[in-house]
Formats: structure tokens, sequence, C-alpha cells
């Protein structure tokens, strides 16, 4: 819209018409504020719902149905849901994985990256070849054989079944992040480094990975979102275990388990996405721009 | 491209060596790529490329899940899938969810695209955080209180309906065959709505903003410079898009597994749920597991999928090409 340019106008004649149109765009900009406040609203309530159930008593839970705010906030539930009903747990195997996780795919990515964009080494073209084959195959569906590896490992019921086969499942789409990064950086520092005598291990490591610091960000936090809400392979491994389910299969079990205490269930939602939410909003520009690059 | 670059090699030694070297002088020179790559390598092999061969052996045995698979039989898992109508009616809701789901998220979220890349509008960000936090939280999370908010909304409805005999209080929104589809789809749109709008928000703003001021100057309105500047320019990226949402959902399988496990009465199975089930079905239900039978199903889904990408990047190059010939 024009309106944003300051209306400077010397001529009187000009002024009536163009601050009229003013008045329109700011009256329309106001209204638009208030559809997407309202609709923002509706669009937020399950879980403004939710976090007002997880401060109610269980009778006026019920009571309530779906209003909203509490009419005294109690806090049991939250210690209910994370000493009962095991959170403290689920919560520190979700950090664990996640952790190992990101850290993981970082360093493996960042090198295969790193050897991908500035080597030619034989067998390079086949490799470059087989990842954008794989990027395009629907993965997903060949959980069977990847189990059966996990049995032969002897992984099964371990919190390691699960790292292993996130990481390895960030490999192909991350890598090619990473190799995109990588070609885009000028070579002159590199090339000093090795004059410098400095080892490919200690270039890759000091000179590279620093300078790869936002295709970093991105993929840490894109696999930081993937892993904390990963949810086909932690109930493939670990539902049967209740000692080794992350927070979205502690959920889960909710559902299995026919709990009937819901306002603890509403503590434990808000105790699984409150994290994300808040590295979220911190982080939004990042996590925007990282989402976005799917489509460019 | 990568491999348009010269060689600097990651050689120890800063000075290139003969011209015409041996493979193997090669390979030894450049051993710190292989053990950069080696890693990555490893477990893409092994659970990414192994599995995807894997899978297909098993598609020809039967086999559920203990010891190696011994009983070969051949097609028939392929031919029991074509036949089995509890497939197709998965199948068929997989399609309907699809075709309901894409075209309403993304019209809602090229809507609202529009209103928030408004330069104007100050708030814009704030807006679009919000229509982004359901797409970060797990909705295999949001799932489980979603499923008591609808039972609490249920009792909830107006008598009217309920007289009218269009709802049934006592099934609910996900115990009623009528309704359990609708409300699994209102859910997908609302939880992954966010992912779209900023991808159209991406598009939108990759439209150089000259174009507009030229066609104002022209004496372009807004539906014009809508039909003749912003569709064209965003419908590479468009494609993408659409391509994006119609693959995430012909794979729902979390929000339907929690918010009603495909019930009731099969009103909202998914192909993934109905695979999940004949491969990793509890002991108590009917299903007996036969990962043969599970993988002979993905198999027929994979394909299938593969082909919506084999469209997706045909089309993609197509659009590209025909944006060179008009020389954008």
């Amino acid at each position: 819209m024009a309106t944003i340019t300051p209306a400077v106008t010397s001529r009187a004649t000009a002024a009536r018409p163009r601050s009229r149109a003013k008045t329109m765009a700011a009256l329309g900009r106001g209204l638009t504020y208030l559809i997407l406040t309202v609709v923002g609203f509706f669009y937020m309530y399950p879980i403004l719902w939710v976090l007002g159930g997880s401060l109610k008593s269980k009778g006026e839970f019920f009571s309530s149905k779906l209003g909203l705010f509490p009419k005294t906030p109690i806090w049991q539930n939250y210690v209910d849901a994370w000493v009962k009903a095991k959170f403290s747990v689920y919560f520190f195997n979700s950090v664990f994985i996640t952790t190992m996780v990101v850290l993981f795919v970082v360093l493996f990515t960042s090198m295969s990256g790193y050897a991908m964009a500035r080597t030619s080494f034989p067998g390079k073209r086949l490799l470059l070849g087989a990842i954008l084959v794989t990027l395009f195959i629907p993965g997903g569906y060949t959980i069977i054989p990847v189990f059966e590896i996990i049995q032969f490992l002897r992984l099964n019921n371990t919190l390691w079944a699960v790292v292993l086969v996130s990481v390895a499942g960030g490999m192909i789409a991350n890598t090619f992040l990473y190799m995109g990064y990588f070609n885009t950086l000028p070579k002159e520092l590199e090339e000093a480094a090795r004059i410098d005598g400095a080892s490919p291990p200690r270039i890759y490591w000091s000179v590279m990975l620093p300078l790869a610091g936002p295709m970093t960000a991105t993929v840490t936090l894109l696999t930081f979102l993937g892993s904390w809400n990963e949810f086909f392979l932690p109930l493939v491994f670990t539902l049967a275990k209740p000692n080794l389910r992350t927070l979205a299969i502690g959920m889960y079990a909710f559902v299995g388990e026919n709990t009937r205490d819901w306002t603890a269930m509403c503590a434990a939602t808000i105790i699984t996405i409150l994290p994300i939410i808040v590295v979220f909003l911190l982080l939004q520009r990042y996590f925007i721009e990282g989402v976005s690059g799917a489509v460019k | 491209m990568a491999t348009l670059q010269p060689d600097v090699g990651l050689r120890t030694s800063g000075t290139r060596g003969p011209k015409h070297k041996s493979l193997w002088q090669n390979i030894v020179a450049h051993r710190w790529s292989y053990f950069f790559i080696f890693p990555m390598l490893l477990l893409t092999i092994t659970f990414s490329w192994y599995p995807l061969f894997a899978s297909i052996r098993y598609a020809f045995y039967n086999w559920t899940g203990f010891g190696e698979p011994s009983q070969f039989v051949g097609f028939r898992h392929f031919t029991d899938v074509a036949t089995d109508p509890y497939f197709w009616q998965a199948f068929r809701n997989t399609v309907v969810y699809t075709i309901i789901q894409v075209p309403i998220q993304l019209f809602l979220a090229l809507v609202l695209a529009l209103v928030l890349n408004n330069r104007a509008l100050r708030l814009a960000g704030i807006y679009r955080a919000i229509f982004f936090i359901p797409v970060v939280c797990s909705i295999a999370v949001l799932a489980v209180p979603l499923r008591l908010m609808f039972t609490l909304a249920s009792s909830s409805m107006p008598r009217w309906l309920v007289n009218a005999g269009l709802f049934n209080p006592s099934l609910g929104f996900l115990g009623d065959p009528t309704w359990a589809m609708g409300s699994v789809i209102s859910v997908g749109i609302w939880q992954t709505f966010g992912y779209n709008l900023v991808f159209f928000l991406a598009a939108l703003q990759s439209v150089p903003q000259e174009l507009y001021e030229a066609a104002t100057v022209d004496g372009a309105g807004r539906w014009e410079k809508f039909r003749y500047i912003t569709i064209p320019l965003i419908q590479p990226v468009g494609i993408i898009i659409v391509f994006l949402a119609l693959l995430g959902s012909m794979r729902v399988f979390e929000l339907v597994l929690v918010l009603t496990n495909g019930g009731p009465y099969f009103a909202t199975e998914v192909v993934s749920t109905y695979i999940y089930k004949f491969a990793f079905s509890p002991p108590q239900t009917s299903i007996k597991p036969n990962l043969g039978y599970a993988s002979a199903a993905s198999m027929f889904m994979s394909i299938l999928l593969l082909g919506l990408t084999a469209l997706q990047v045909w089309s993609i190059s197509k659009a590209r090409s025909r944006r060179r010939d008009l020389g954008l």
C-alpha cells in the first residue's frame, strides 16, 4: 500500500483527499488487526485450554468443560505429572536423545558436507548421485529391517537405538545442506591454513566448521525440532519399556493405559510442549528461515 | 555444483602430484575425504539403503518378526494386499483425507500469507508466530488432549443438531463414523497450517517490490497485480508447496493413530496405520503380526509416493523451463 510514505504535500488541494485515504487505510489496518486477533485467539484456543486445564482442580476441570480460566490456579497437577506419571524420567530421556542426535548429526554431516563440497575424491560423483536419489525416495516404510538391525546390534530396549536410527535418518538431507553451504564459502582461508601446514582435520575443525556457523544453527534447530517431536522411532523402540519412554511416548501411554487423571495429562502436555515453544519464540527468525529453506 | 570445481584435494603435501596418477594413488591422496564421509556413509548404508532392499525381500516371505524369514510365499502378499477390502478402505480414506485437507489448508494459508505480507502491518511477525506454534509442537502430543476436548465438545453441542439426528452425543465426534474423518481433517489442517503459511510468505517476499510499483504506475488494480504478477512469480515455489502438502498428507500417521486409532469401524483408517497394525500390532488385537505382509503393503505405498515425487520433479522442471522461456 502507498500509505506507508509520509504524506508531505505542500499543496493544500492535495492534502485533503490524501489524509482521507490515510484514515481509511488506518481503519482497514485496525480491522485487519481485530480479525487477526480474533482468529489467532481461536487458533490458539486448544493450547490455551490445555494450559488452563493444567491449573484446574479435577472437579472444576469437568464442570467448566471448554472454559479457559481456572478459578484458583493450582500446581498440584504438575507435581502429579512430574512425579507420579514419571514425566521427570521421560523428560530426561527426551533431553538425552535430542542432545545426542543434534551433536552427532551436526558433527557427521558437517564432516561429510565439507568433504563433498571441497574435494573430488574417486567415487564422489557416484555418492552424490546416490544421495540425490535417496533424497527423493519416500522414507518411513523401511522400519522393519531397521528394527532387525537394532536387534542384531543388541541395542533394542536402549535409548541408543532411537539415537542411532534418528542420527542415520538425518544424514542425507543435512549433508546436502552443509555441502551447499561449504560450496559458497571462499577458498582463501582454507588455502592459507594449508600453507601454514594445518592438517585436513585441523582445517575442518578450526577453520571450516566455525565458518559454517549459520548452517550449523539451521541444522541444529531443525534436528532439535525433529528429534524432540519424534514419535514413530521411540514408539517402536521404547513403548514397552516405561523407563525408556520419551515425552511424546509418555503422552501416548495416556491413551493406551486409560488414565483418568486428565488434569495431570494437561500438565504433562505443557511440560512436553513448553520447551520447544520457548526455544521457538526465542529463535523464531532462524526457525522460520530454516523451514522455508525447504521450498527454496 | 561441486563437481565442476577443480580438485583442490585434502592432500597433506602442498604440491600437486604428477598429472597421471593411478586410481590407488588418487584414493590415498584423498584418504582424509574418506575419513570425513565415513560415518555418514556407514549410517546411510546401514539404516537407509540396506533396509530399502531388505524390505523388498521380506515382502516375499511369511514372517512374524522372530528368527529368519523362511516361508517363501512369492507374490501372495501382493495379491492379498490388492484384494483386501480393508486395505482399499484405508487407501480411500488416505485419498479423502488428502484431497479435502490439502486444498482447504493451502487456500487458507495463501489468503493469510497475502494479508500478513502487507508491509504496513507492523505486528505481522506476532501473528506468524501464533500460527506457527502448533507446527513446532508434536501432533502426537497435542492429539491426546484434543481427544478429550472433542469428547467435552460433544456434550456441549446444541440440542437442535441432536434432535435433527445429525449428531449423536453418546458417540461424540471421534466415535461417530460420519463425523470422525471430518474431525481428523480439521485437526490436520490446524496443526500443519503454519508450515504452508511460512512457505507462502517466503514465496511472496521473493517477488520484487518494483514490479508492483511499476504495475501501480500503469494503473493496475489489486486483482490485476495478484493475477498477473503474484501468481506467475510464486508459481514455481507454489508447485513445491502443493507437492510437499500432498506427500505429507498421504503419509498421515501419528495424528490418526493417537486421535482415533483408525476407528470407528475403520472410518479413519489410513494406509500408514494399516501397515503399522500389521507390523507392530499388540498381542491383544485380532490382527496377527506379519512383517512380510506389512512390507508388501509398504512397497505399494512407496511406489505410489515415488510416482507422486517423480511428478513433482517433472512439473518443477517444466515450470522452470517455462520461466526461462519467458526470460525471467
